[in-house]
């Protein structure tokens, strides 16, 4: 006989700690499909994360703290755009100032949410009842339908990300931008703008996906709540092979090695410590993983990828 | 109308580098300064307790020396690997791993006698960091796995490990309930003149000289530069990529091991949680006194002076104005957002036609 209670609280942890992965990872493949790294990504996340939990707070409304939360991040982002895209700055750097900046400002400004009660104000599950169905199966039903409405949101943006991508004008102009800059600026094409607005989209998921990490899971805001959930995301990308839709299997997987380290904790002979660290080193197989996979396939990331574009350098 | 052009330069004076770097460092600390004040503190005491005092009053200034220390060997290490183009960011880790050897060393070896458990003790400590940094390198040399992330979680991963240890086997129990350990014996203790490590400052000397040395004039520093300036063609001149990232890493993090042990043994004398660490995120400075001193060896020695200072600055106006460590962190990330935007002024310059 399994437990189910422990499984389904398992499968309900990796529902809910996918959300801010699959958010984030999925704004981190527009931006680098356009060419850009961001890996300011944790600094987005963290940013969108105090300010959610702000307005939550101040409005009373959990929905405009995340979509506010969301707008924190994208411009949070603008900078890393701005150096990036117009400076044609060197993109790694860039993303890790941001980073510090803004883990550093949340700290800053953060102080006077540090534990503040969302009593009442958190996102609540959109159906919760379970009846008809026998008390042995209750636990594993609840798993899957008692979340809120931006779990199940989280699962149609990969879609949308790939509707947009894949099948609208703008989403071939960031493609071409990432493969080529240059024929995409013959092509008629404001690189210049595309790529930038690729990095503020990009910005924007990661600071919702932050919003959803202080609002829906955490319940608080904490001092570096983030611990590296944003470059996990900027890991989940190249997993995804730079795939909106893989970036939900990738981000599931993630959430479940991160559930787990909650779940077995007290459970087994091994100190929490270690525990913590499950997310971290899966994160480093699974990038391991796939460039062996990479390696015999020869599947590439977007060809201008990390490389600036600068127009008055076409001919020079 | 407005036409703004773009134009490349294609003669670069030193002295026009020089202006634009100064004015970009310049840039960023009034950006800093400007959020500090808006904060409500006085721009005077800011710019006193930022930068003043900690280069001229004597007493702040042996503060200053001891972060521009491990900052600056971190640095020197970090500018292999970016010199090579390859971005690590790991060694805030590697320097948690080489405090954790040499701590382990002392608990262990309690009674050697002092030269030997101090050498003992940094040896063990590089030999940390340098297995630390042997996971990237191996990582990314075999496989070109992505460093900066891999760096990134093996930091996470390090600072994991610390917190076992101080919470659990190592945590003293004379500590008041605080999660410290027990200070290390007195012999294995740094001898400080007058406030002033001089031994650590001559090993972060000496090693500028080495490293200088490496880039410039041996055969591994040209391979590392051919890497950085293009990887195809460095590739195809037969240059082992292998060699290449595991040197640059391995190396960087051998240097951050023996920063942390220096730390450890020269300052802090026992392993703590968040502020009380022997790191505190002085693998992080690093980055930004790499990058500040335009990745040449030499410039390491002012660049990690003068974030020795900030850092040491930024800790005051902390402590003055009960601000968190968080402000260290942004003042780290905007000096660096504006220097490496100075690259863009130094290699263009902006015309602004008006009329047409």
């Amino acid at each position: 006989m399994i437990d189910t209670f422990l499984v389904g609280n398992f499968i309900f942890l990796t529902l809910k700690n996918a959300v801010p992965l699959v958010l984030a990872s999925v704004g981190e493949v527009i931006a680098e499909r356009s060419g850009i790294i961001n890996l300011g990504v944790e600094g987005s996340m963290v940013v969108g994360a105090l300010v959610g939990v702000a307005v939550t707070l101040m409005s009373g409304n959990y929905l405009l703290g995340f979509a506010v939360g969301g707008l924190a991040g994208l411009l949070l982002a603008s900078i890393h755009g701005f150096i990036t895209v117009v400076f044609g700055a060197n993109q790694i750097v860039s993303g890790i100032a941001v980073t510090m900046t803004g883990l550093g400002l949340t700290a800053l400004l953060g102080r006077g949410y540090v534990g503040r009660s969302l009593y009442g104000l958190r996102p609540s599950p959109l159906y919760p009842y379970d009846v008809g169905v026998p008390d042995y199966l209750k636990p594993l039903l609840a798993a899957l339908v008692r979340h809120d409405i931006i779990v199940y949101l989280s699962i149609i943006i990969p879609l949308l990300a790939t509707w947009l991508l894949f099948k609208t004008k703008y989403g071939n102009s960031v493609r071409a931008c990432g493969e080529s800059p240059s024929v995409a600026e013959s092509l008629g094409i404001n690189v210049i703008l595309i790529r930038f607005s690729a990095v503020l989209l990009g910005g924007f998921l990661a600071g919702l996906g932050g919003a959803y990490l202080s609002l829906g899971i955490v319940g608080t805001w904490v001092e570096n709540i983030t611990a590296g959930i944003g470059w996990i995301a900027v890991g989940l990308v190249a997993f995804s092979m730079w795939m909106p839709v893989r970036v939900l299997m990738a981000s599931y997987i993630m959430a479940a090695l991160i559930s787990m380290s909650y779940i077995l904790q007290g459970k087994v002979g091994v100190s929490s410590y270690f525990l913590a660290m499950i997310p971290y080193i899966g994160t480093i197989m699974i990038l391991t993983i796939v460039n062996v996979e990479r390696f015999k396939l020869k599947l590439g990331a977007p060809t201008a990828l990390g490389r600036p574009y600068i127009r008055e350098e076409r001919l020079g | 109308m407005f036409e703004l052009k773009v134009l490349r330069r294609y003669e670069v004076s030193t002295k026009l580098k020089l202006t634009v770097y100064t004015l970009s460092f310049v840039v960023g600390l009034s950006a800093f300064t400007l959020l500090e004040v808006s904060y409500g503190a006085d721009l005077y005491e800011v710019i006193s307790k930022l930068l003043i005092k900690p280069l001229t009053s004597y007493s702040d200034f042996q503060v200053t020396i001891r972060y521009a220390i491990p900052i600056g060997i971190m640095s020197l290490g970090l500018i292999l690997p970016y010199r090579s183009g390859i971005y690590s960011i790991g060694a805030e880790g590697q320097m948690a791993v080489g405090v954790i050897f040499a701590a382990w060393t002392a608990y262990s070896l309690i009674d050697l006698e002092s030269p030997y458990s101090i050498v003992v003790a940094l040896l063990a400590g590089t030999f940390g960091g340098l297995l630390w940094g042997l996971i990237p390198g191996l990582l990314k040399g075999l496989l070109n796995v992505n460093e900066v992330l891999i760096t990134l979680m093996l930091n996470f991963t390090a600072y994991s490990l610390t917190d076992y240890l101080i919470y659990g086997p190592w945590r003293s129990p004379k500590a008041y309930g605080f999660p410290l350990t027990e200070p290390i014996p007195k012999s294995f203790m740094m001898p400080s003149y007058d406030g002033i490590h001089l031994t650590n400052l001559i090993i972060f000397v000496l090693l500028t000289v080495v490293m200088n040395t490496v880039i410039k004039k041996t055969v591994l520093g040209y391979q590392i530069r051919a890497y950085g300036l293009n990887p195809t063609a460095a590739y195809s001149a037969g240059i082992s990529f292998l060699k290449v990232a595991l040197l640059c890493l391995a190396i960087s993090g051998a240097l951050a091991g023996l920063a942390g042990s220096l730390q450890l043994i020269a300052v802090h004398g026992r392993l703590g949680p968040k502020s009380w660490s022997v790191t505190e995120g002085l693998g992080y400075t690093a980055i930004v006194s790499a990058w500040l001193a335009r990745l040449e060896p030499w410039a390491v020695l002012p660049s990690a002076l003068l974030l020795g200072a900030l850092v040491n600055g930024g800790l005051t106006i902390k402590a003055v104005l009960g601000q968190p460590e968080g402000i260290v962190s942004i003042m780290n990330g905007i000096i660096l957002l504006s220097i490496i935007s100075a690259e863009f002024f130094i290699n263009y310059r902006l015309v602004i036609k008006v009329g047409r």
